[in-house]
Parts: C-alpha cells; sequence; structure tokens
C-alpha cells in the first residue's frame, strides 16, 4: 500500500508540474508524461537536499517540491524567457482538469501501479543492493557529513534518481522499492504506442492496428527491453528517458509544437541524473537539436537553460567530492563531460549566424570528429584500438546478445536514403542510434587506454526502444507511401 | 522500389522478432551444446567461438533455498504488514546469486531488530579486500552493510569471529531470531536484555551459521 502510494504521489506531482511547464503538449500527453516528470522533480528535492546536507524527510521534500513549483510559476509569469510557456495557461478550473482523458490516464496509471505492488516481481543483481542501501542510508538520517564508505562512487554511481526514489519509497513507509520499474517500463512502452499512432493516425485501421499490436509484441518481447522491467538498476530508466528526450525531436518536427523541445531538455536533463554517461547522449541530442532548429537561437539556447539548469549543479556538486584518481567514475571525466557540454552549448548559442547554416550538420560533423579520433588513436595506442574494436565487435555487436540487431541496423542504414526521400525527419533516429553506437565504442576505447572497467554492453541496451520505433516509423512511412502511389 | 522498401523491412521485422527473451534464454542455456554441435562444421569453429558467448554472471546451479518463515517473534517486534514486506526483500534478495547478498541481508536484519540496541556493530574483515570467507559463509563489498544499518555505527577490527562447539550451543539457545539468508546461511539474533543502554556487537561464525551477539567472543 505505501509503495503504491509512493508511485501514484509520483503521478500527480509530475501532473502539477507538467500542467506549469507543457501547456501547449496536447492534454493527453501531458497527464500521460505526468510520472517521468514527477521523478524528475522528486529527485531534484532530494537532490537539493544532499546538496546542502541536510537529512531527507517527507516534509523537506513537500516543502522544496512547493519551493520550486512557484518559483517556477512567478519566473514565468514575470518573464517571457521560455517562449512555449505563456502564462495563464495552467490556471483553469478543476472542471477543465477532470475530463475523460485524465481519468482514462490516470485509472490507467493507477492499475498498472497495483497490479505490479501486488505482483511483488523483482530482478536484482549485485549493483541493485547498493540502489536499496543508498536510499536506506538517506532515508535512515544520512548525510554526505557522515561520510559514508566509498562516498565518491555512491554519488556518481548510485545517484541520483534511483537512489532517490529508493530513499522516498522508505520515507513512504515501504520496505524495499520494486514495482517502480515495470511500472516505467509498462507506462514506456504505452508513450511508445501512444506517439506512433497520434504520428500516424492517417495510417488505415486495417494497417494501423495490426502495427501496434505488433510494435507491442516486439518491444515487450525483445529481450534488451524484458530483461529491464523487472531488473533494479539504472540501465531500464535511463534506457526510458534517452529514448523519450530523441523522441520528443520527432514529435516537435512532425508537429511543430516547440514545448516537445522545451519536454525533450528537460528529460534529457533528468536522464544525466541516472545516470552521468548520459552527459555523453545529451551532446547527441543537441546536435540533432541543433540541425533541426539552428535558425531559432532563442530556443536553442531556452533548451541548453533547462538541460544545464537541471544537469550541471548535481555533477559540479559531486565533482567536489570525487578524487583525481579512483576505480570508477574520476573528477578529470566528470570536468571533460561538463566541459563537453558546455563548449556545445556556447558554440550551438554564440555561433555567427553566417555559419549557423554551414555548421548545422553537427551529426556529421559529430561522427567525423568520432572517425578522425579513432584514426589518431590507432596511430598513438594501435594495441587498444584493436582491443577495443575486437571487443565491441565480437563480444557486443556481433555477440548473441546483438547479432539480430546490429544486422538489421546495418540494413536498415543501408536503405536510410531511400525512406528519407518519403520523410526526411526519420533521419534524427538513426542519427542519435548511430552516434550513440559510436560514442559507446569511444567508452571502450578510452576505458582500455586508461585500464578503466566500463558497461559499454549494457549502455548499448539504451537505444533499444528508439531502434525498435525507427523500423516500425520507417515501415508505415513505406506502406503509406506506396498506397498513395499507387 | 517500393516494393522492395516493403520486402526488406517485414525482413527486418523478422529478424527483431528473433530479439526475443524467450529464444535468448534458450541460446544461452544450450550455448555449449549449440557451439559443439556446430563447431563440427569446419569454418564455423573460429567464428562460433567469438560469436556464441557466456556472459551469465550468476553462479551456476541454483541451489533450492531453505524456506523463509516468518515466526511470531518477528511480527511480534515489526508487525505481520513489515514482516510479510521483509519476506518480499528477502525473497528479491536471497536467491538472485549475488555474493553481495548475505552482507546486506544481515545488515537488512540488524536495522529492523536492533536498531535501538547496537551502538556499534563491529565486523572481522579487513577495509581492503573485496571478498570474505569465514568458514562456511562467504562477505562481499562490506561497506554496504554501512548504509543498510545507518546510524548504527560499524567498525572494522581484527578478532576471530569462529566460534566454538560450546559457545555456539550457548549462544544457540539464547538467540531471539533466526533467518535464512543466501546459500543457506542461517543469520541468529541474540539481544542483549536487562540494560537499556545501547551496546557494542559482534558477529561470530560456526559453520554456516551467523550470530550477532553483544558477546565478544
Amino acid at each position: 500500500m505505501n509503495q503504491f502510494l509512493f508511485i501514484l504521489s509520483i503521478f500527480v506531482l509530475g501532473l502539477c508540474f507538467s500542467e506549469l511547464l507543457f501547456p501547449e503538449l496536447k492534454s493527453i500527453i501531458r497527464y500521460y508524461v505526468s510520472p517521468f516528470v514527477g521523478i524528475g522533480f522528486m529527485s531534484l528535492a532530494v537532490g537539493l537536499l544532499i546538496v546542502i546536507g541536510s537529512p531527507v524527510t517527507l516534509q523537506k521534500v513537500g516543502i522544496i517540491l512547493i519551493g520550486y513549483w512557484l518559483m517556477i510559476y512567478f519566473s514565468l509569469r514575470h518573464s517571457q524567457c521560455i517562449p512555449t510557456m505563456r502564462r495563464g495557461l495552467f490556471m483553469k478550473s478543476l472542471n477543465q482538469y477532470i475530463n475523460i482523458n485524465f481519468i482514462g490516464v490516470f485509472i490507467s496509471y493507477f492499475l498498472i501501479v497495483i497490479i505490479f505492488v501486488l505482483i511483488g516481481k523483482s530482478s536484482t543483481v549485485s549493483d541493485s543492493t547498493q540502489f536499496e542501501g543508498i536510499g536506506r542510508f538517506l532515508a535512515n538520517g544520512g548525510t554526505i557529513d557522515d561520510q559514508p564508505p566509498l562516498l565518491s562512487f555512491l554519488l556518481n554511481g548510485r545517484l541520483l534518481v534511483v537512489g532517490a526514489m529508493h530513499c522516498l519509497n522508505r520515507l513512504f513507509g515501504s520496505y524495499s522499492l520494486y514495482a517502480l520499474y515495470p511500472t516505467f517500463h509498462i507506462w514506456f512502452l504505452g508513450f511508445i504506442i501512444l506517439s506512433y499512432s497520434s504520428l500516424r493516425r492517417h495510417l488505415s485501421s486495417n494497417n494501423k492496428i495490426p502495427l501496434l499490436l505488433l510494435l507491442v509484441f516486439i518491444m515487450f518481447s525483445n529481450k534488451s527491453f524484458n530483461y529491464q522491467i523487472y531488473h533494479v538498476h539504472s540501465n531500464g530508466l535511463a534506457m526510458i528517458f534517452c529514448s523519450i528526450s530523441i523522441m520528443s525531436l520527432y514529435l516537435f518536427k512532425k508537429s511543430k509544437n516547440k514545448s516537445w523541445l522545451i519536454f525533450g531538455s528537460f528529460i534529457l536533463g533528468i536522464s544525466t541524473l541516472i545516470r552521468i554517461d548520459n552527459l555523453i547522449f545529451s551532446i547527441i541530442f543537441f546536435s540533432i537539436a541543433f540541425k533541426i532548429i539552428y535558425y531559432d537561437r532563442r530556443l536553442i539556447t531556452t533548451m541548453w537553460v533547462i538541460f544545464l539548469i537541471i544537469s550541471l549543479p548535481w555533477w559540479l556538486f559531486t565533482l567536489s567530492y570525487t578524487p583525481l584518481k579512483y576505480w570508477h567514475v574520476n573528477a578529470y571525466q566528470i570536468i571533460i563531460l561538463i566541459a563537453a557540454n558546455v563548449v556545445f552549448a556556447i558554440v550551438s548559442v554564440f555561433i555567427p549566424k553566417y555559419y549557423e547554416k554551414k555548421l548545422s550538420n553537427f551529426p556529421f560533423l559529430f561522427m567525423i570528429g568520432t572517425i578522425s579520433f579513432v584514426v589518431v588513436m590507432l596511430y598513438q595506442y594501435p594495441q587498444n584500438v584493436e582491443y577495443a574494436f575486437r571487443y565491441f565487435l565480437f563480444q557486443n555487436l556481433l555477440s548473441q546478445n546483438w547479432i539480430f540487431l546490429t544486422f538489421t541496423i546495418l540494413l536498415m542504414t543501408i536503405f536510410l536514403p531511400y525512406v528519407a526521400q518519403i520523410d526526411n525527419d526519420i533521419v534524427i533516429l538513426p542519427y542519435s542510434i548511430l552516434l550513440y553506437i559510436s560514442q559507446t565504442f569511444l567508452i571502450v576505447l578510452f576505458s582500455s587506454i586508461i585500464g578503466q572497467p566500463h558497461v559499454a554492453s549494457r549502455n548499448l541496451y539504451h537505444i533499444v526502444p528508439l531502434y525498435i520505433f525507427w523500423v516500425f516509423l520507417s515501415f508505415s512511412t513505406v506502406i503509406d507511401h506506396s498506397k498513395n502511389n499507387i | 522500389m517500393k516494393r522492395v522498401l516493403v520486402y526488406f523491412h517485414i525482413f527486418a521485422f523478422s529478424l527483431i522478432v528473433l530479439d526475443n527473451f524467450i529464444f535468448f534464454n534458450y541460446l544461452k542455456d544450450h550455448s555449449d551444446y549449440i557451439k559443439d554441435k556446430l563447431s563440427t562444421i569446419e569454418p564455423l569453429r573460429t567464428l562460433l567461438g567469438t560469436i556464441i558467448i557466456d556472459f551469465d554472471y550468476r553462479k551456476p546451479g541454483k541451489k533450492k533455498l531453505k524456506d523463509y518463515y516468518v515466526d511470531d517473534k518477528i511480527v511480534e517486534i515489526i508487525g505481520k504488514k513489515r514482516a510479510s514486506q521483509q519476506k518480499l526483500f528477502f525473497d528479491h534478495y536471497r536467491d538472485n546469486g549475488s555474493i553481495l547478498s548475505n552482507s546486506i541481508i544481515m545488515a537488512d536484519i540488524v536495522h529492523e531488530f536492533m536498531e535501538g540496541k547496537i551502538d556499534t556493530l563491529f565486523l572481522p574483515f579487513t577495509d581492503d579486500v573485496y571478498c570474505f570467507d569465514i568458514e562456511e559463509t562467504e562477505w562481499c563489498q562490506i561497506q554496504s552493510i554501512d548504509l543498510f544499518v545507518h546510524p548504527i555505527i560499524v567498525s572494522i577490527m581484527r578478532y576471530n569471529p569462529i566460534i566454538r562447539l560450546k559457545q555456539y550451543i550457548d549462544l544457540k539457545n539464547e538467540t531471539n531470531i533466526s533467518i535464512t539468508g543466501s546459500d543457506d546461511v542461517l543469520f541468529n539474533l541474540v539481544f542483549h536484555t536487562g540494560e537499556e543502554k545501547k551496546l557494542n556487537y559482534y558477529l561470530n561464525v560456526y559453520k554456516n551459521e551467523v550470530f550477532v551477539s553483544s558477546n565478544e567472543q
């Protein structure tokens, strides 16, 4: 019951903030994305308490959340800096909120939560004990001043979002957190269906319904997705948040609704609080975002501001507790990741008008840069490049984990130019997937050079839903176009 | 071209469908058999050595665990609802094959049943080793214990935790609560009586039984 109330409170809280922040998203979408928004703000509240060294309690979290809400409310009222947020839009009467969409979304969420709380299933590994452990430490009144063992590892590897959720779950009176993971995975599956359905609303029912059913079946049964459903870890949530942020770019292109970009930046910021390596993914996101809205400097600035406000304070804080040499993430690596994001933000915000269109193809430049870097490394560290290549190819992409997906990604990429002739916006998805794979290869290479362990094989899970979404979009694009031509 | 694209997508779908968890688990469970069969084909031998890898990190051959039971004493201390939640927690962590399970199960029950009784929990380890074996028990990443028992202080101290048969019988008679952990390890909590103030507690081991008691043996 306590866990049920906790997961339900994520929805309610998210609803309060999404009404405030994303008024121009369709109401059903706004209601639907509430849990993703809620988990973000709850984590930010816990994060603030950790930073100021105050024990985490529900009362304090509640006060901070009210403070966040009021702060956003008043800054929106008195500022026009965020173009898609119009003041007064969220000042609706209660009757306007209680509509069929809201009731439908709320009941669906309610039922999913209750089912997974009652099922009581969970899949745990060694890492799960640390997520549970840091949550309990915080819930028992622990602070940074108590200097728990492996502090730097806990800050960078087990906090913020997942550890914060375990902490709040304990504070709600529940014993250990398990139902949040399957709830969010199934909810995310619903988000994919909702997005696909709205993007392909003009498809005939004869095509659309079988495709939706096939999408659900393939996504749910896919081993990378299915493995994460009950898994107590950060990879599942990282996969969800990374996928939603990239999907938001595509949804913006199709709807021209700027709220999708604001939402995408917010979700991306939260994804970096789930796993630090998502600070690499953020560069991929913004390189694609710049390509599609290079002409709207104000919007780019807004997106960066939202992302950096969410992400930067936490990582600057953890930096102060991270040694220069460490077996987990070290201070140099955090500095490089932060610097890369800040430099890219400055470049994309202040790039002269004359160059903006010429340099707008950041994804392409990014890929060229990666290949050039690997060539330079091949000259400097040939053995490491060979090891990274062999490991990445034979133990990941061509292993039983990935071989089917690798083969189809290759084929989809070969045929991409033909599909892009019908729908050019679809390149957003393959760009993000190919760039992510190349950056994961770089992680393996770096780890090999500095002799540090890496989790490349687990990180590759993050893009599987995006890939499946791409294949379905591509297929429906082709059959729809074929039909029109026939 | 459009028709080619349609067929090609159908081909892609059929490959992606194969990437499902049922087929994957079958491959994983039979990877050695498949390797053996296919490696009889000469050109495939080298390739299969790298493609089909066994990445399963769990301990092989899961044993059937002894039942954990919620007895009257546990229910009396933490209540029926909490006892059932605790049982679920053990269900999740006891049989996952993780080498960390016993460390956190011990920490969990110490926090749950003895938070008000312990000042410092002494553990017979050193902090520079990842795993320790004491008799038939294994203790890994002991740093996690600190997180679970906070605000109880955890102190690492060199002492002999192995007890003799007579001490075992004495402690067993004084045991208040027994709970089965991972790998059939039995945790016994011995509460001190008479004094209200918090005491120091020690971890002792006899074969596969662990005692947390205020007596330094």
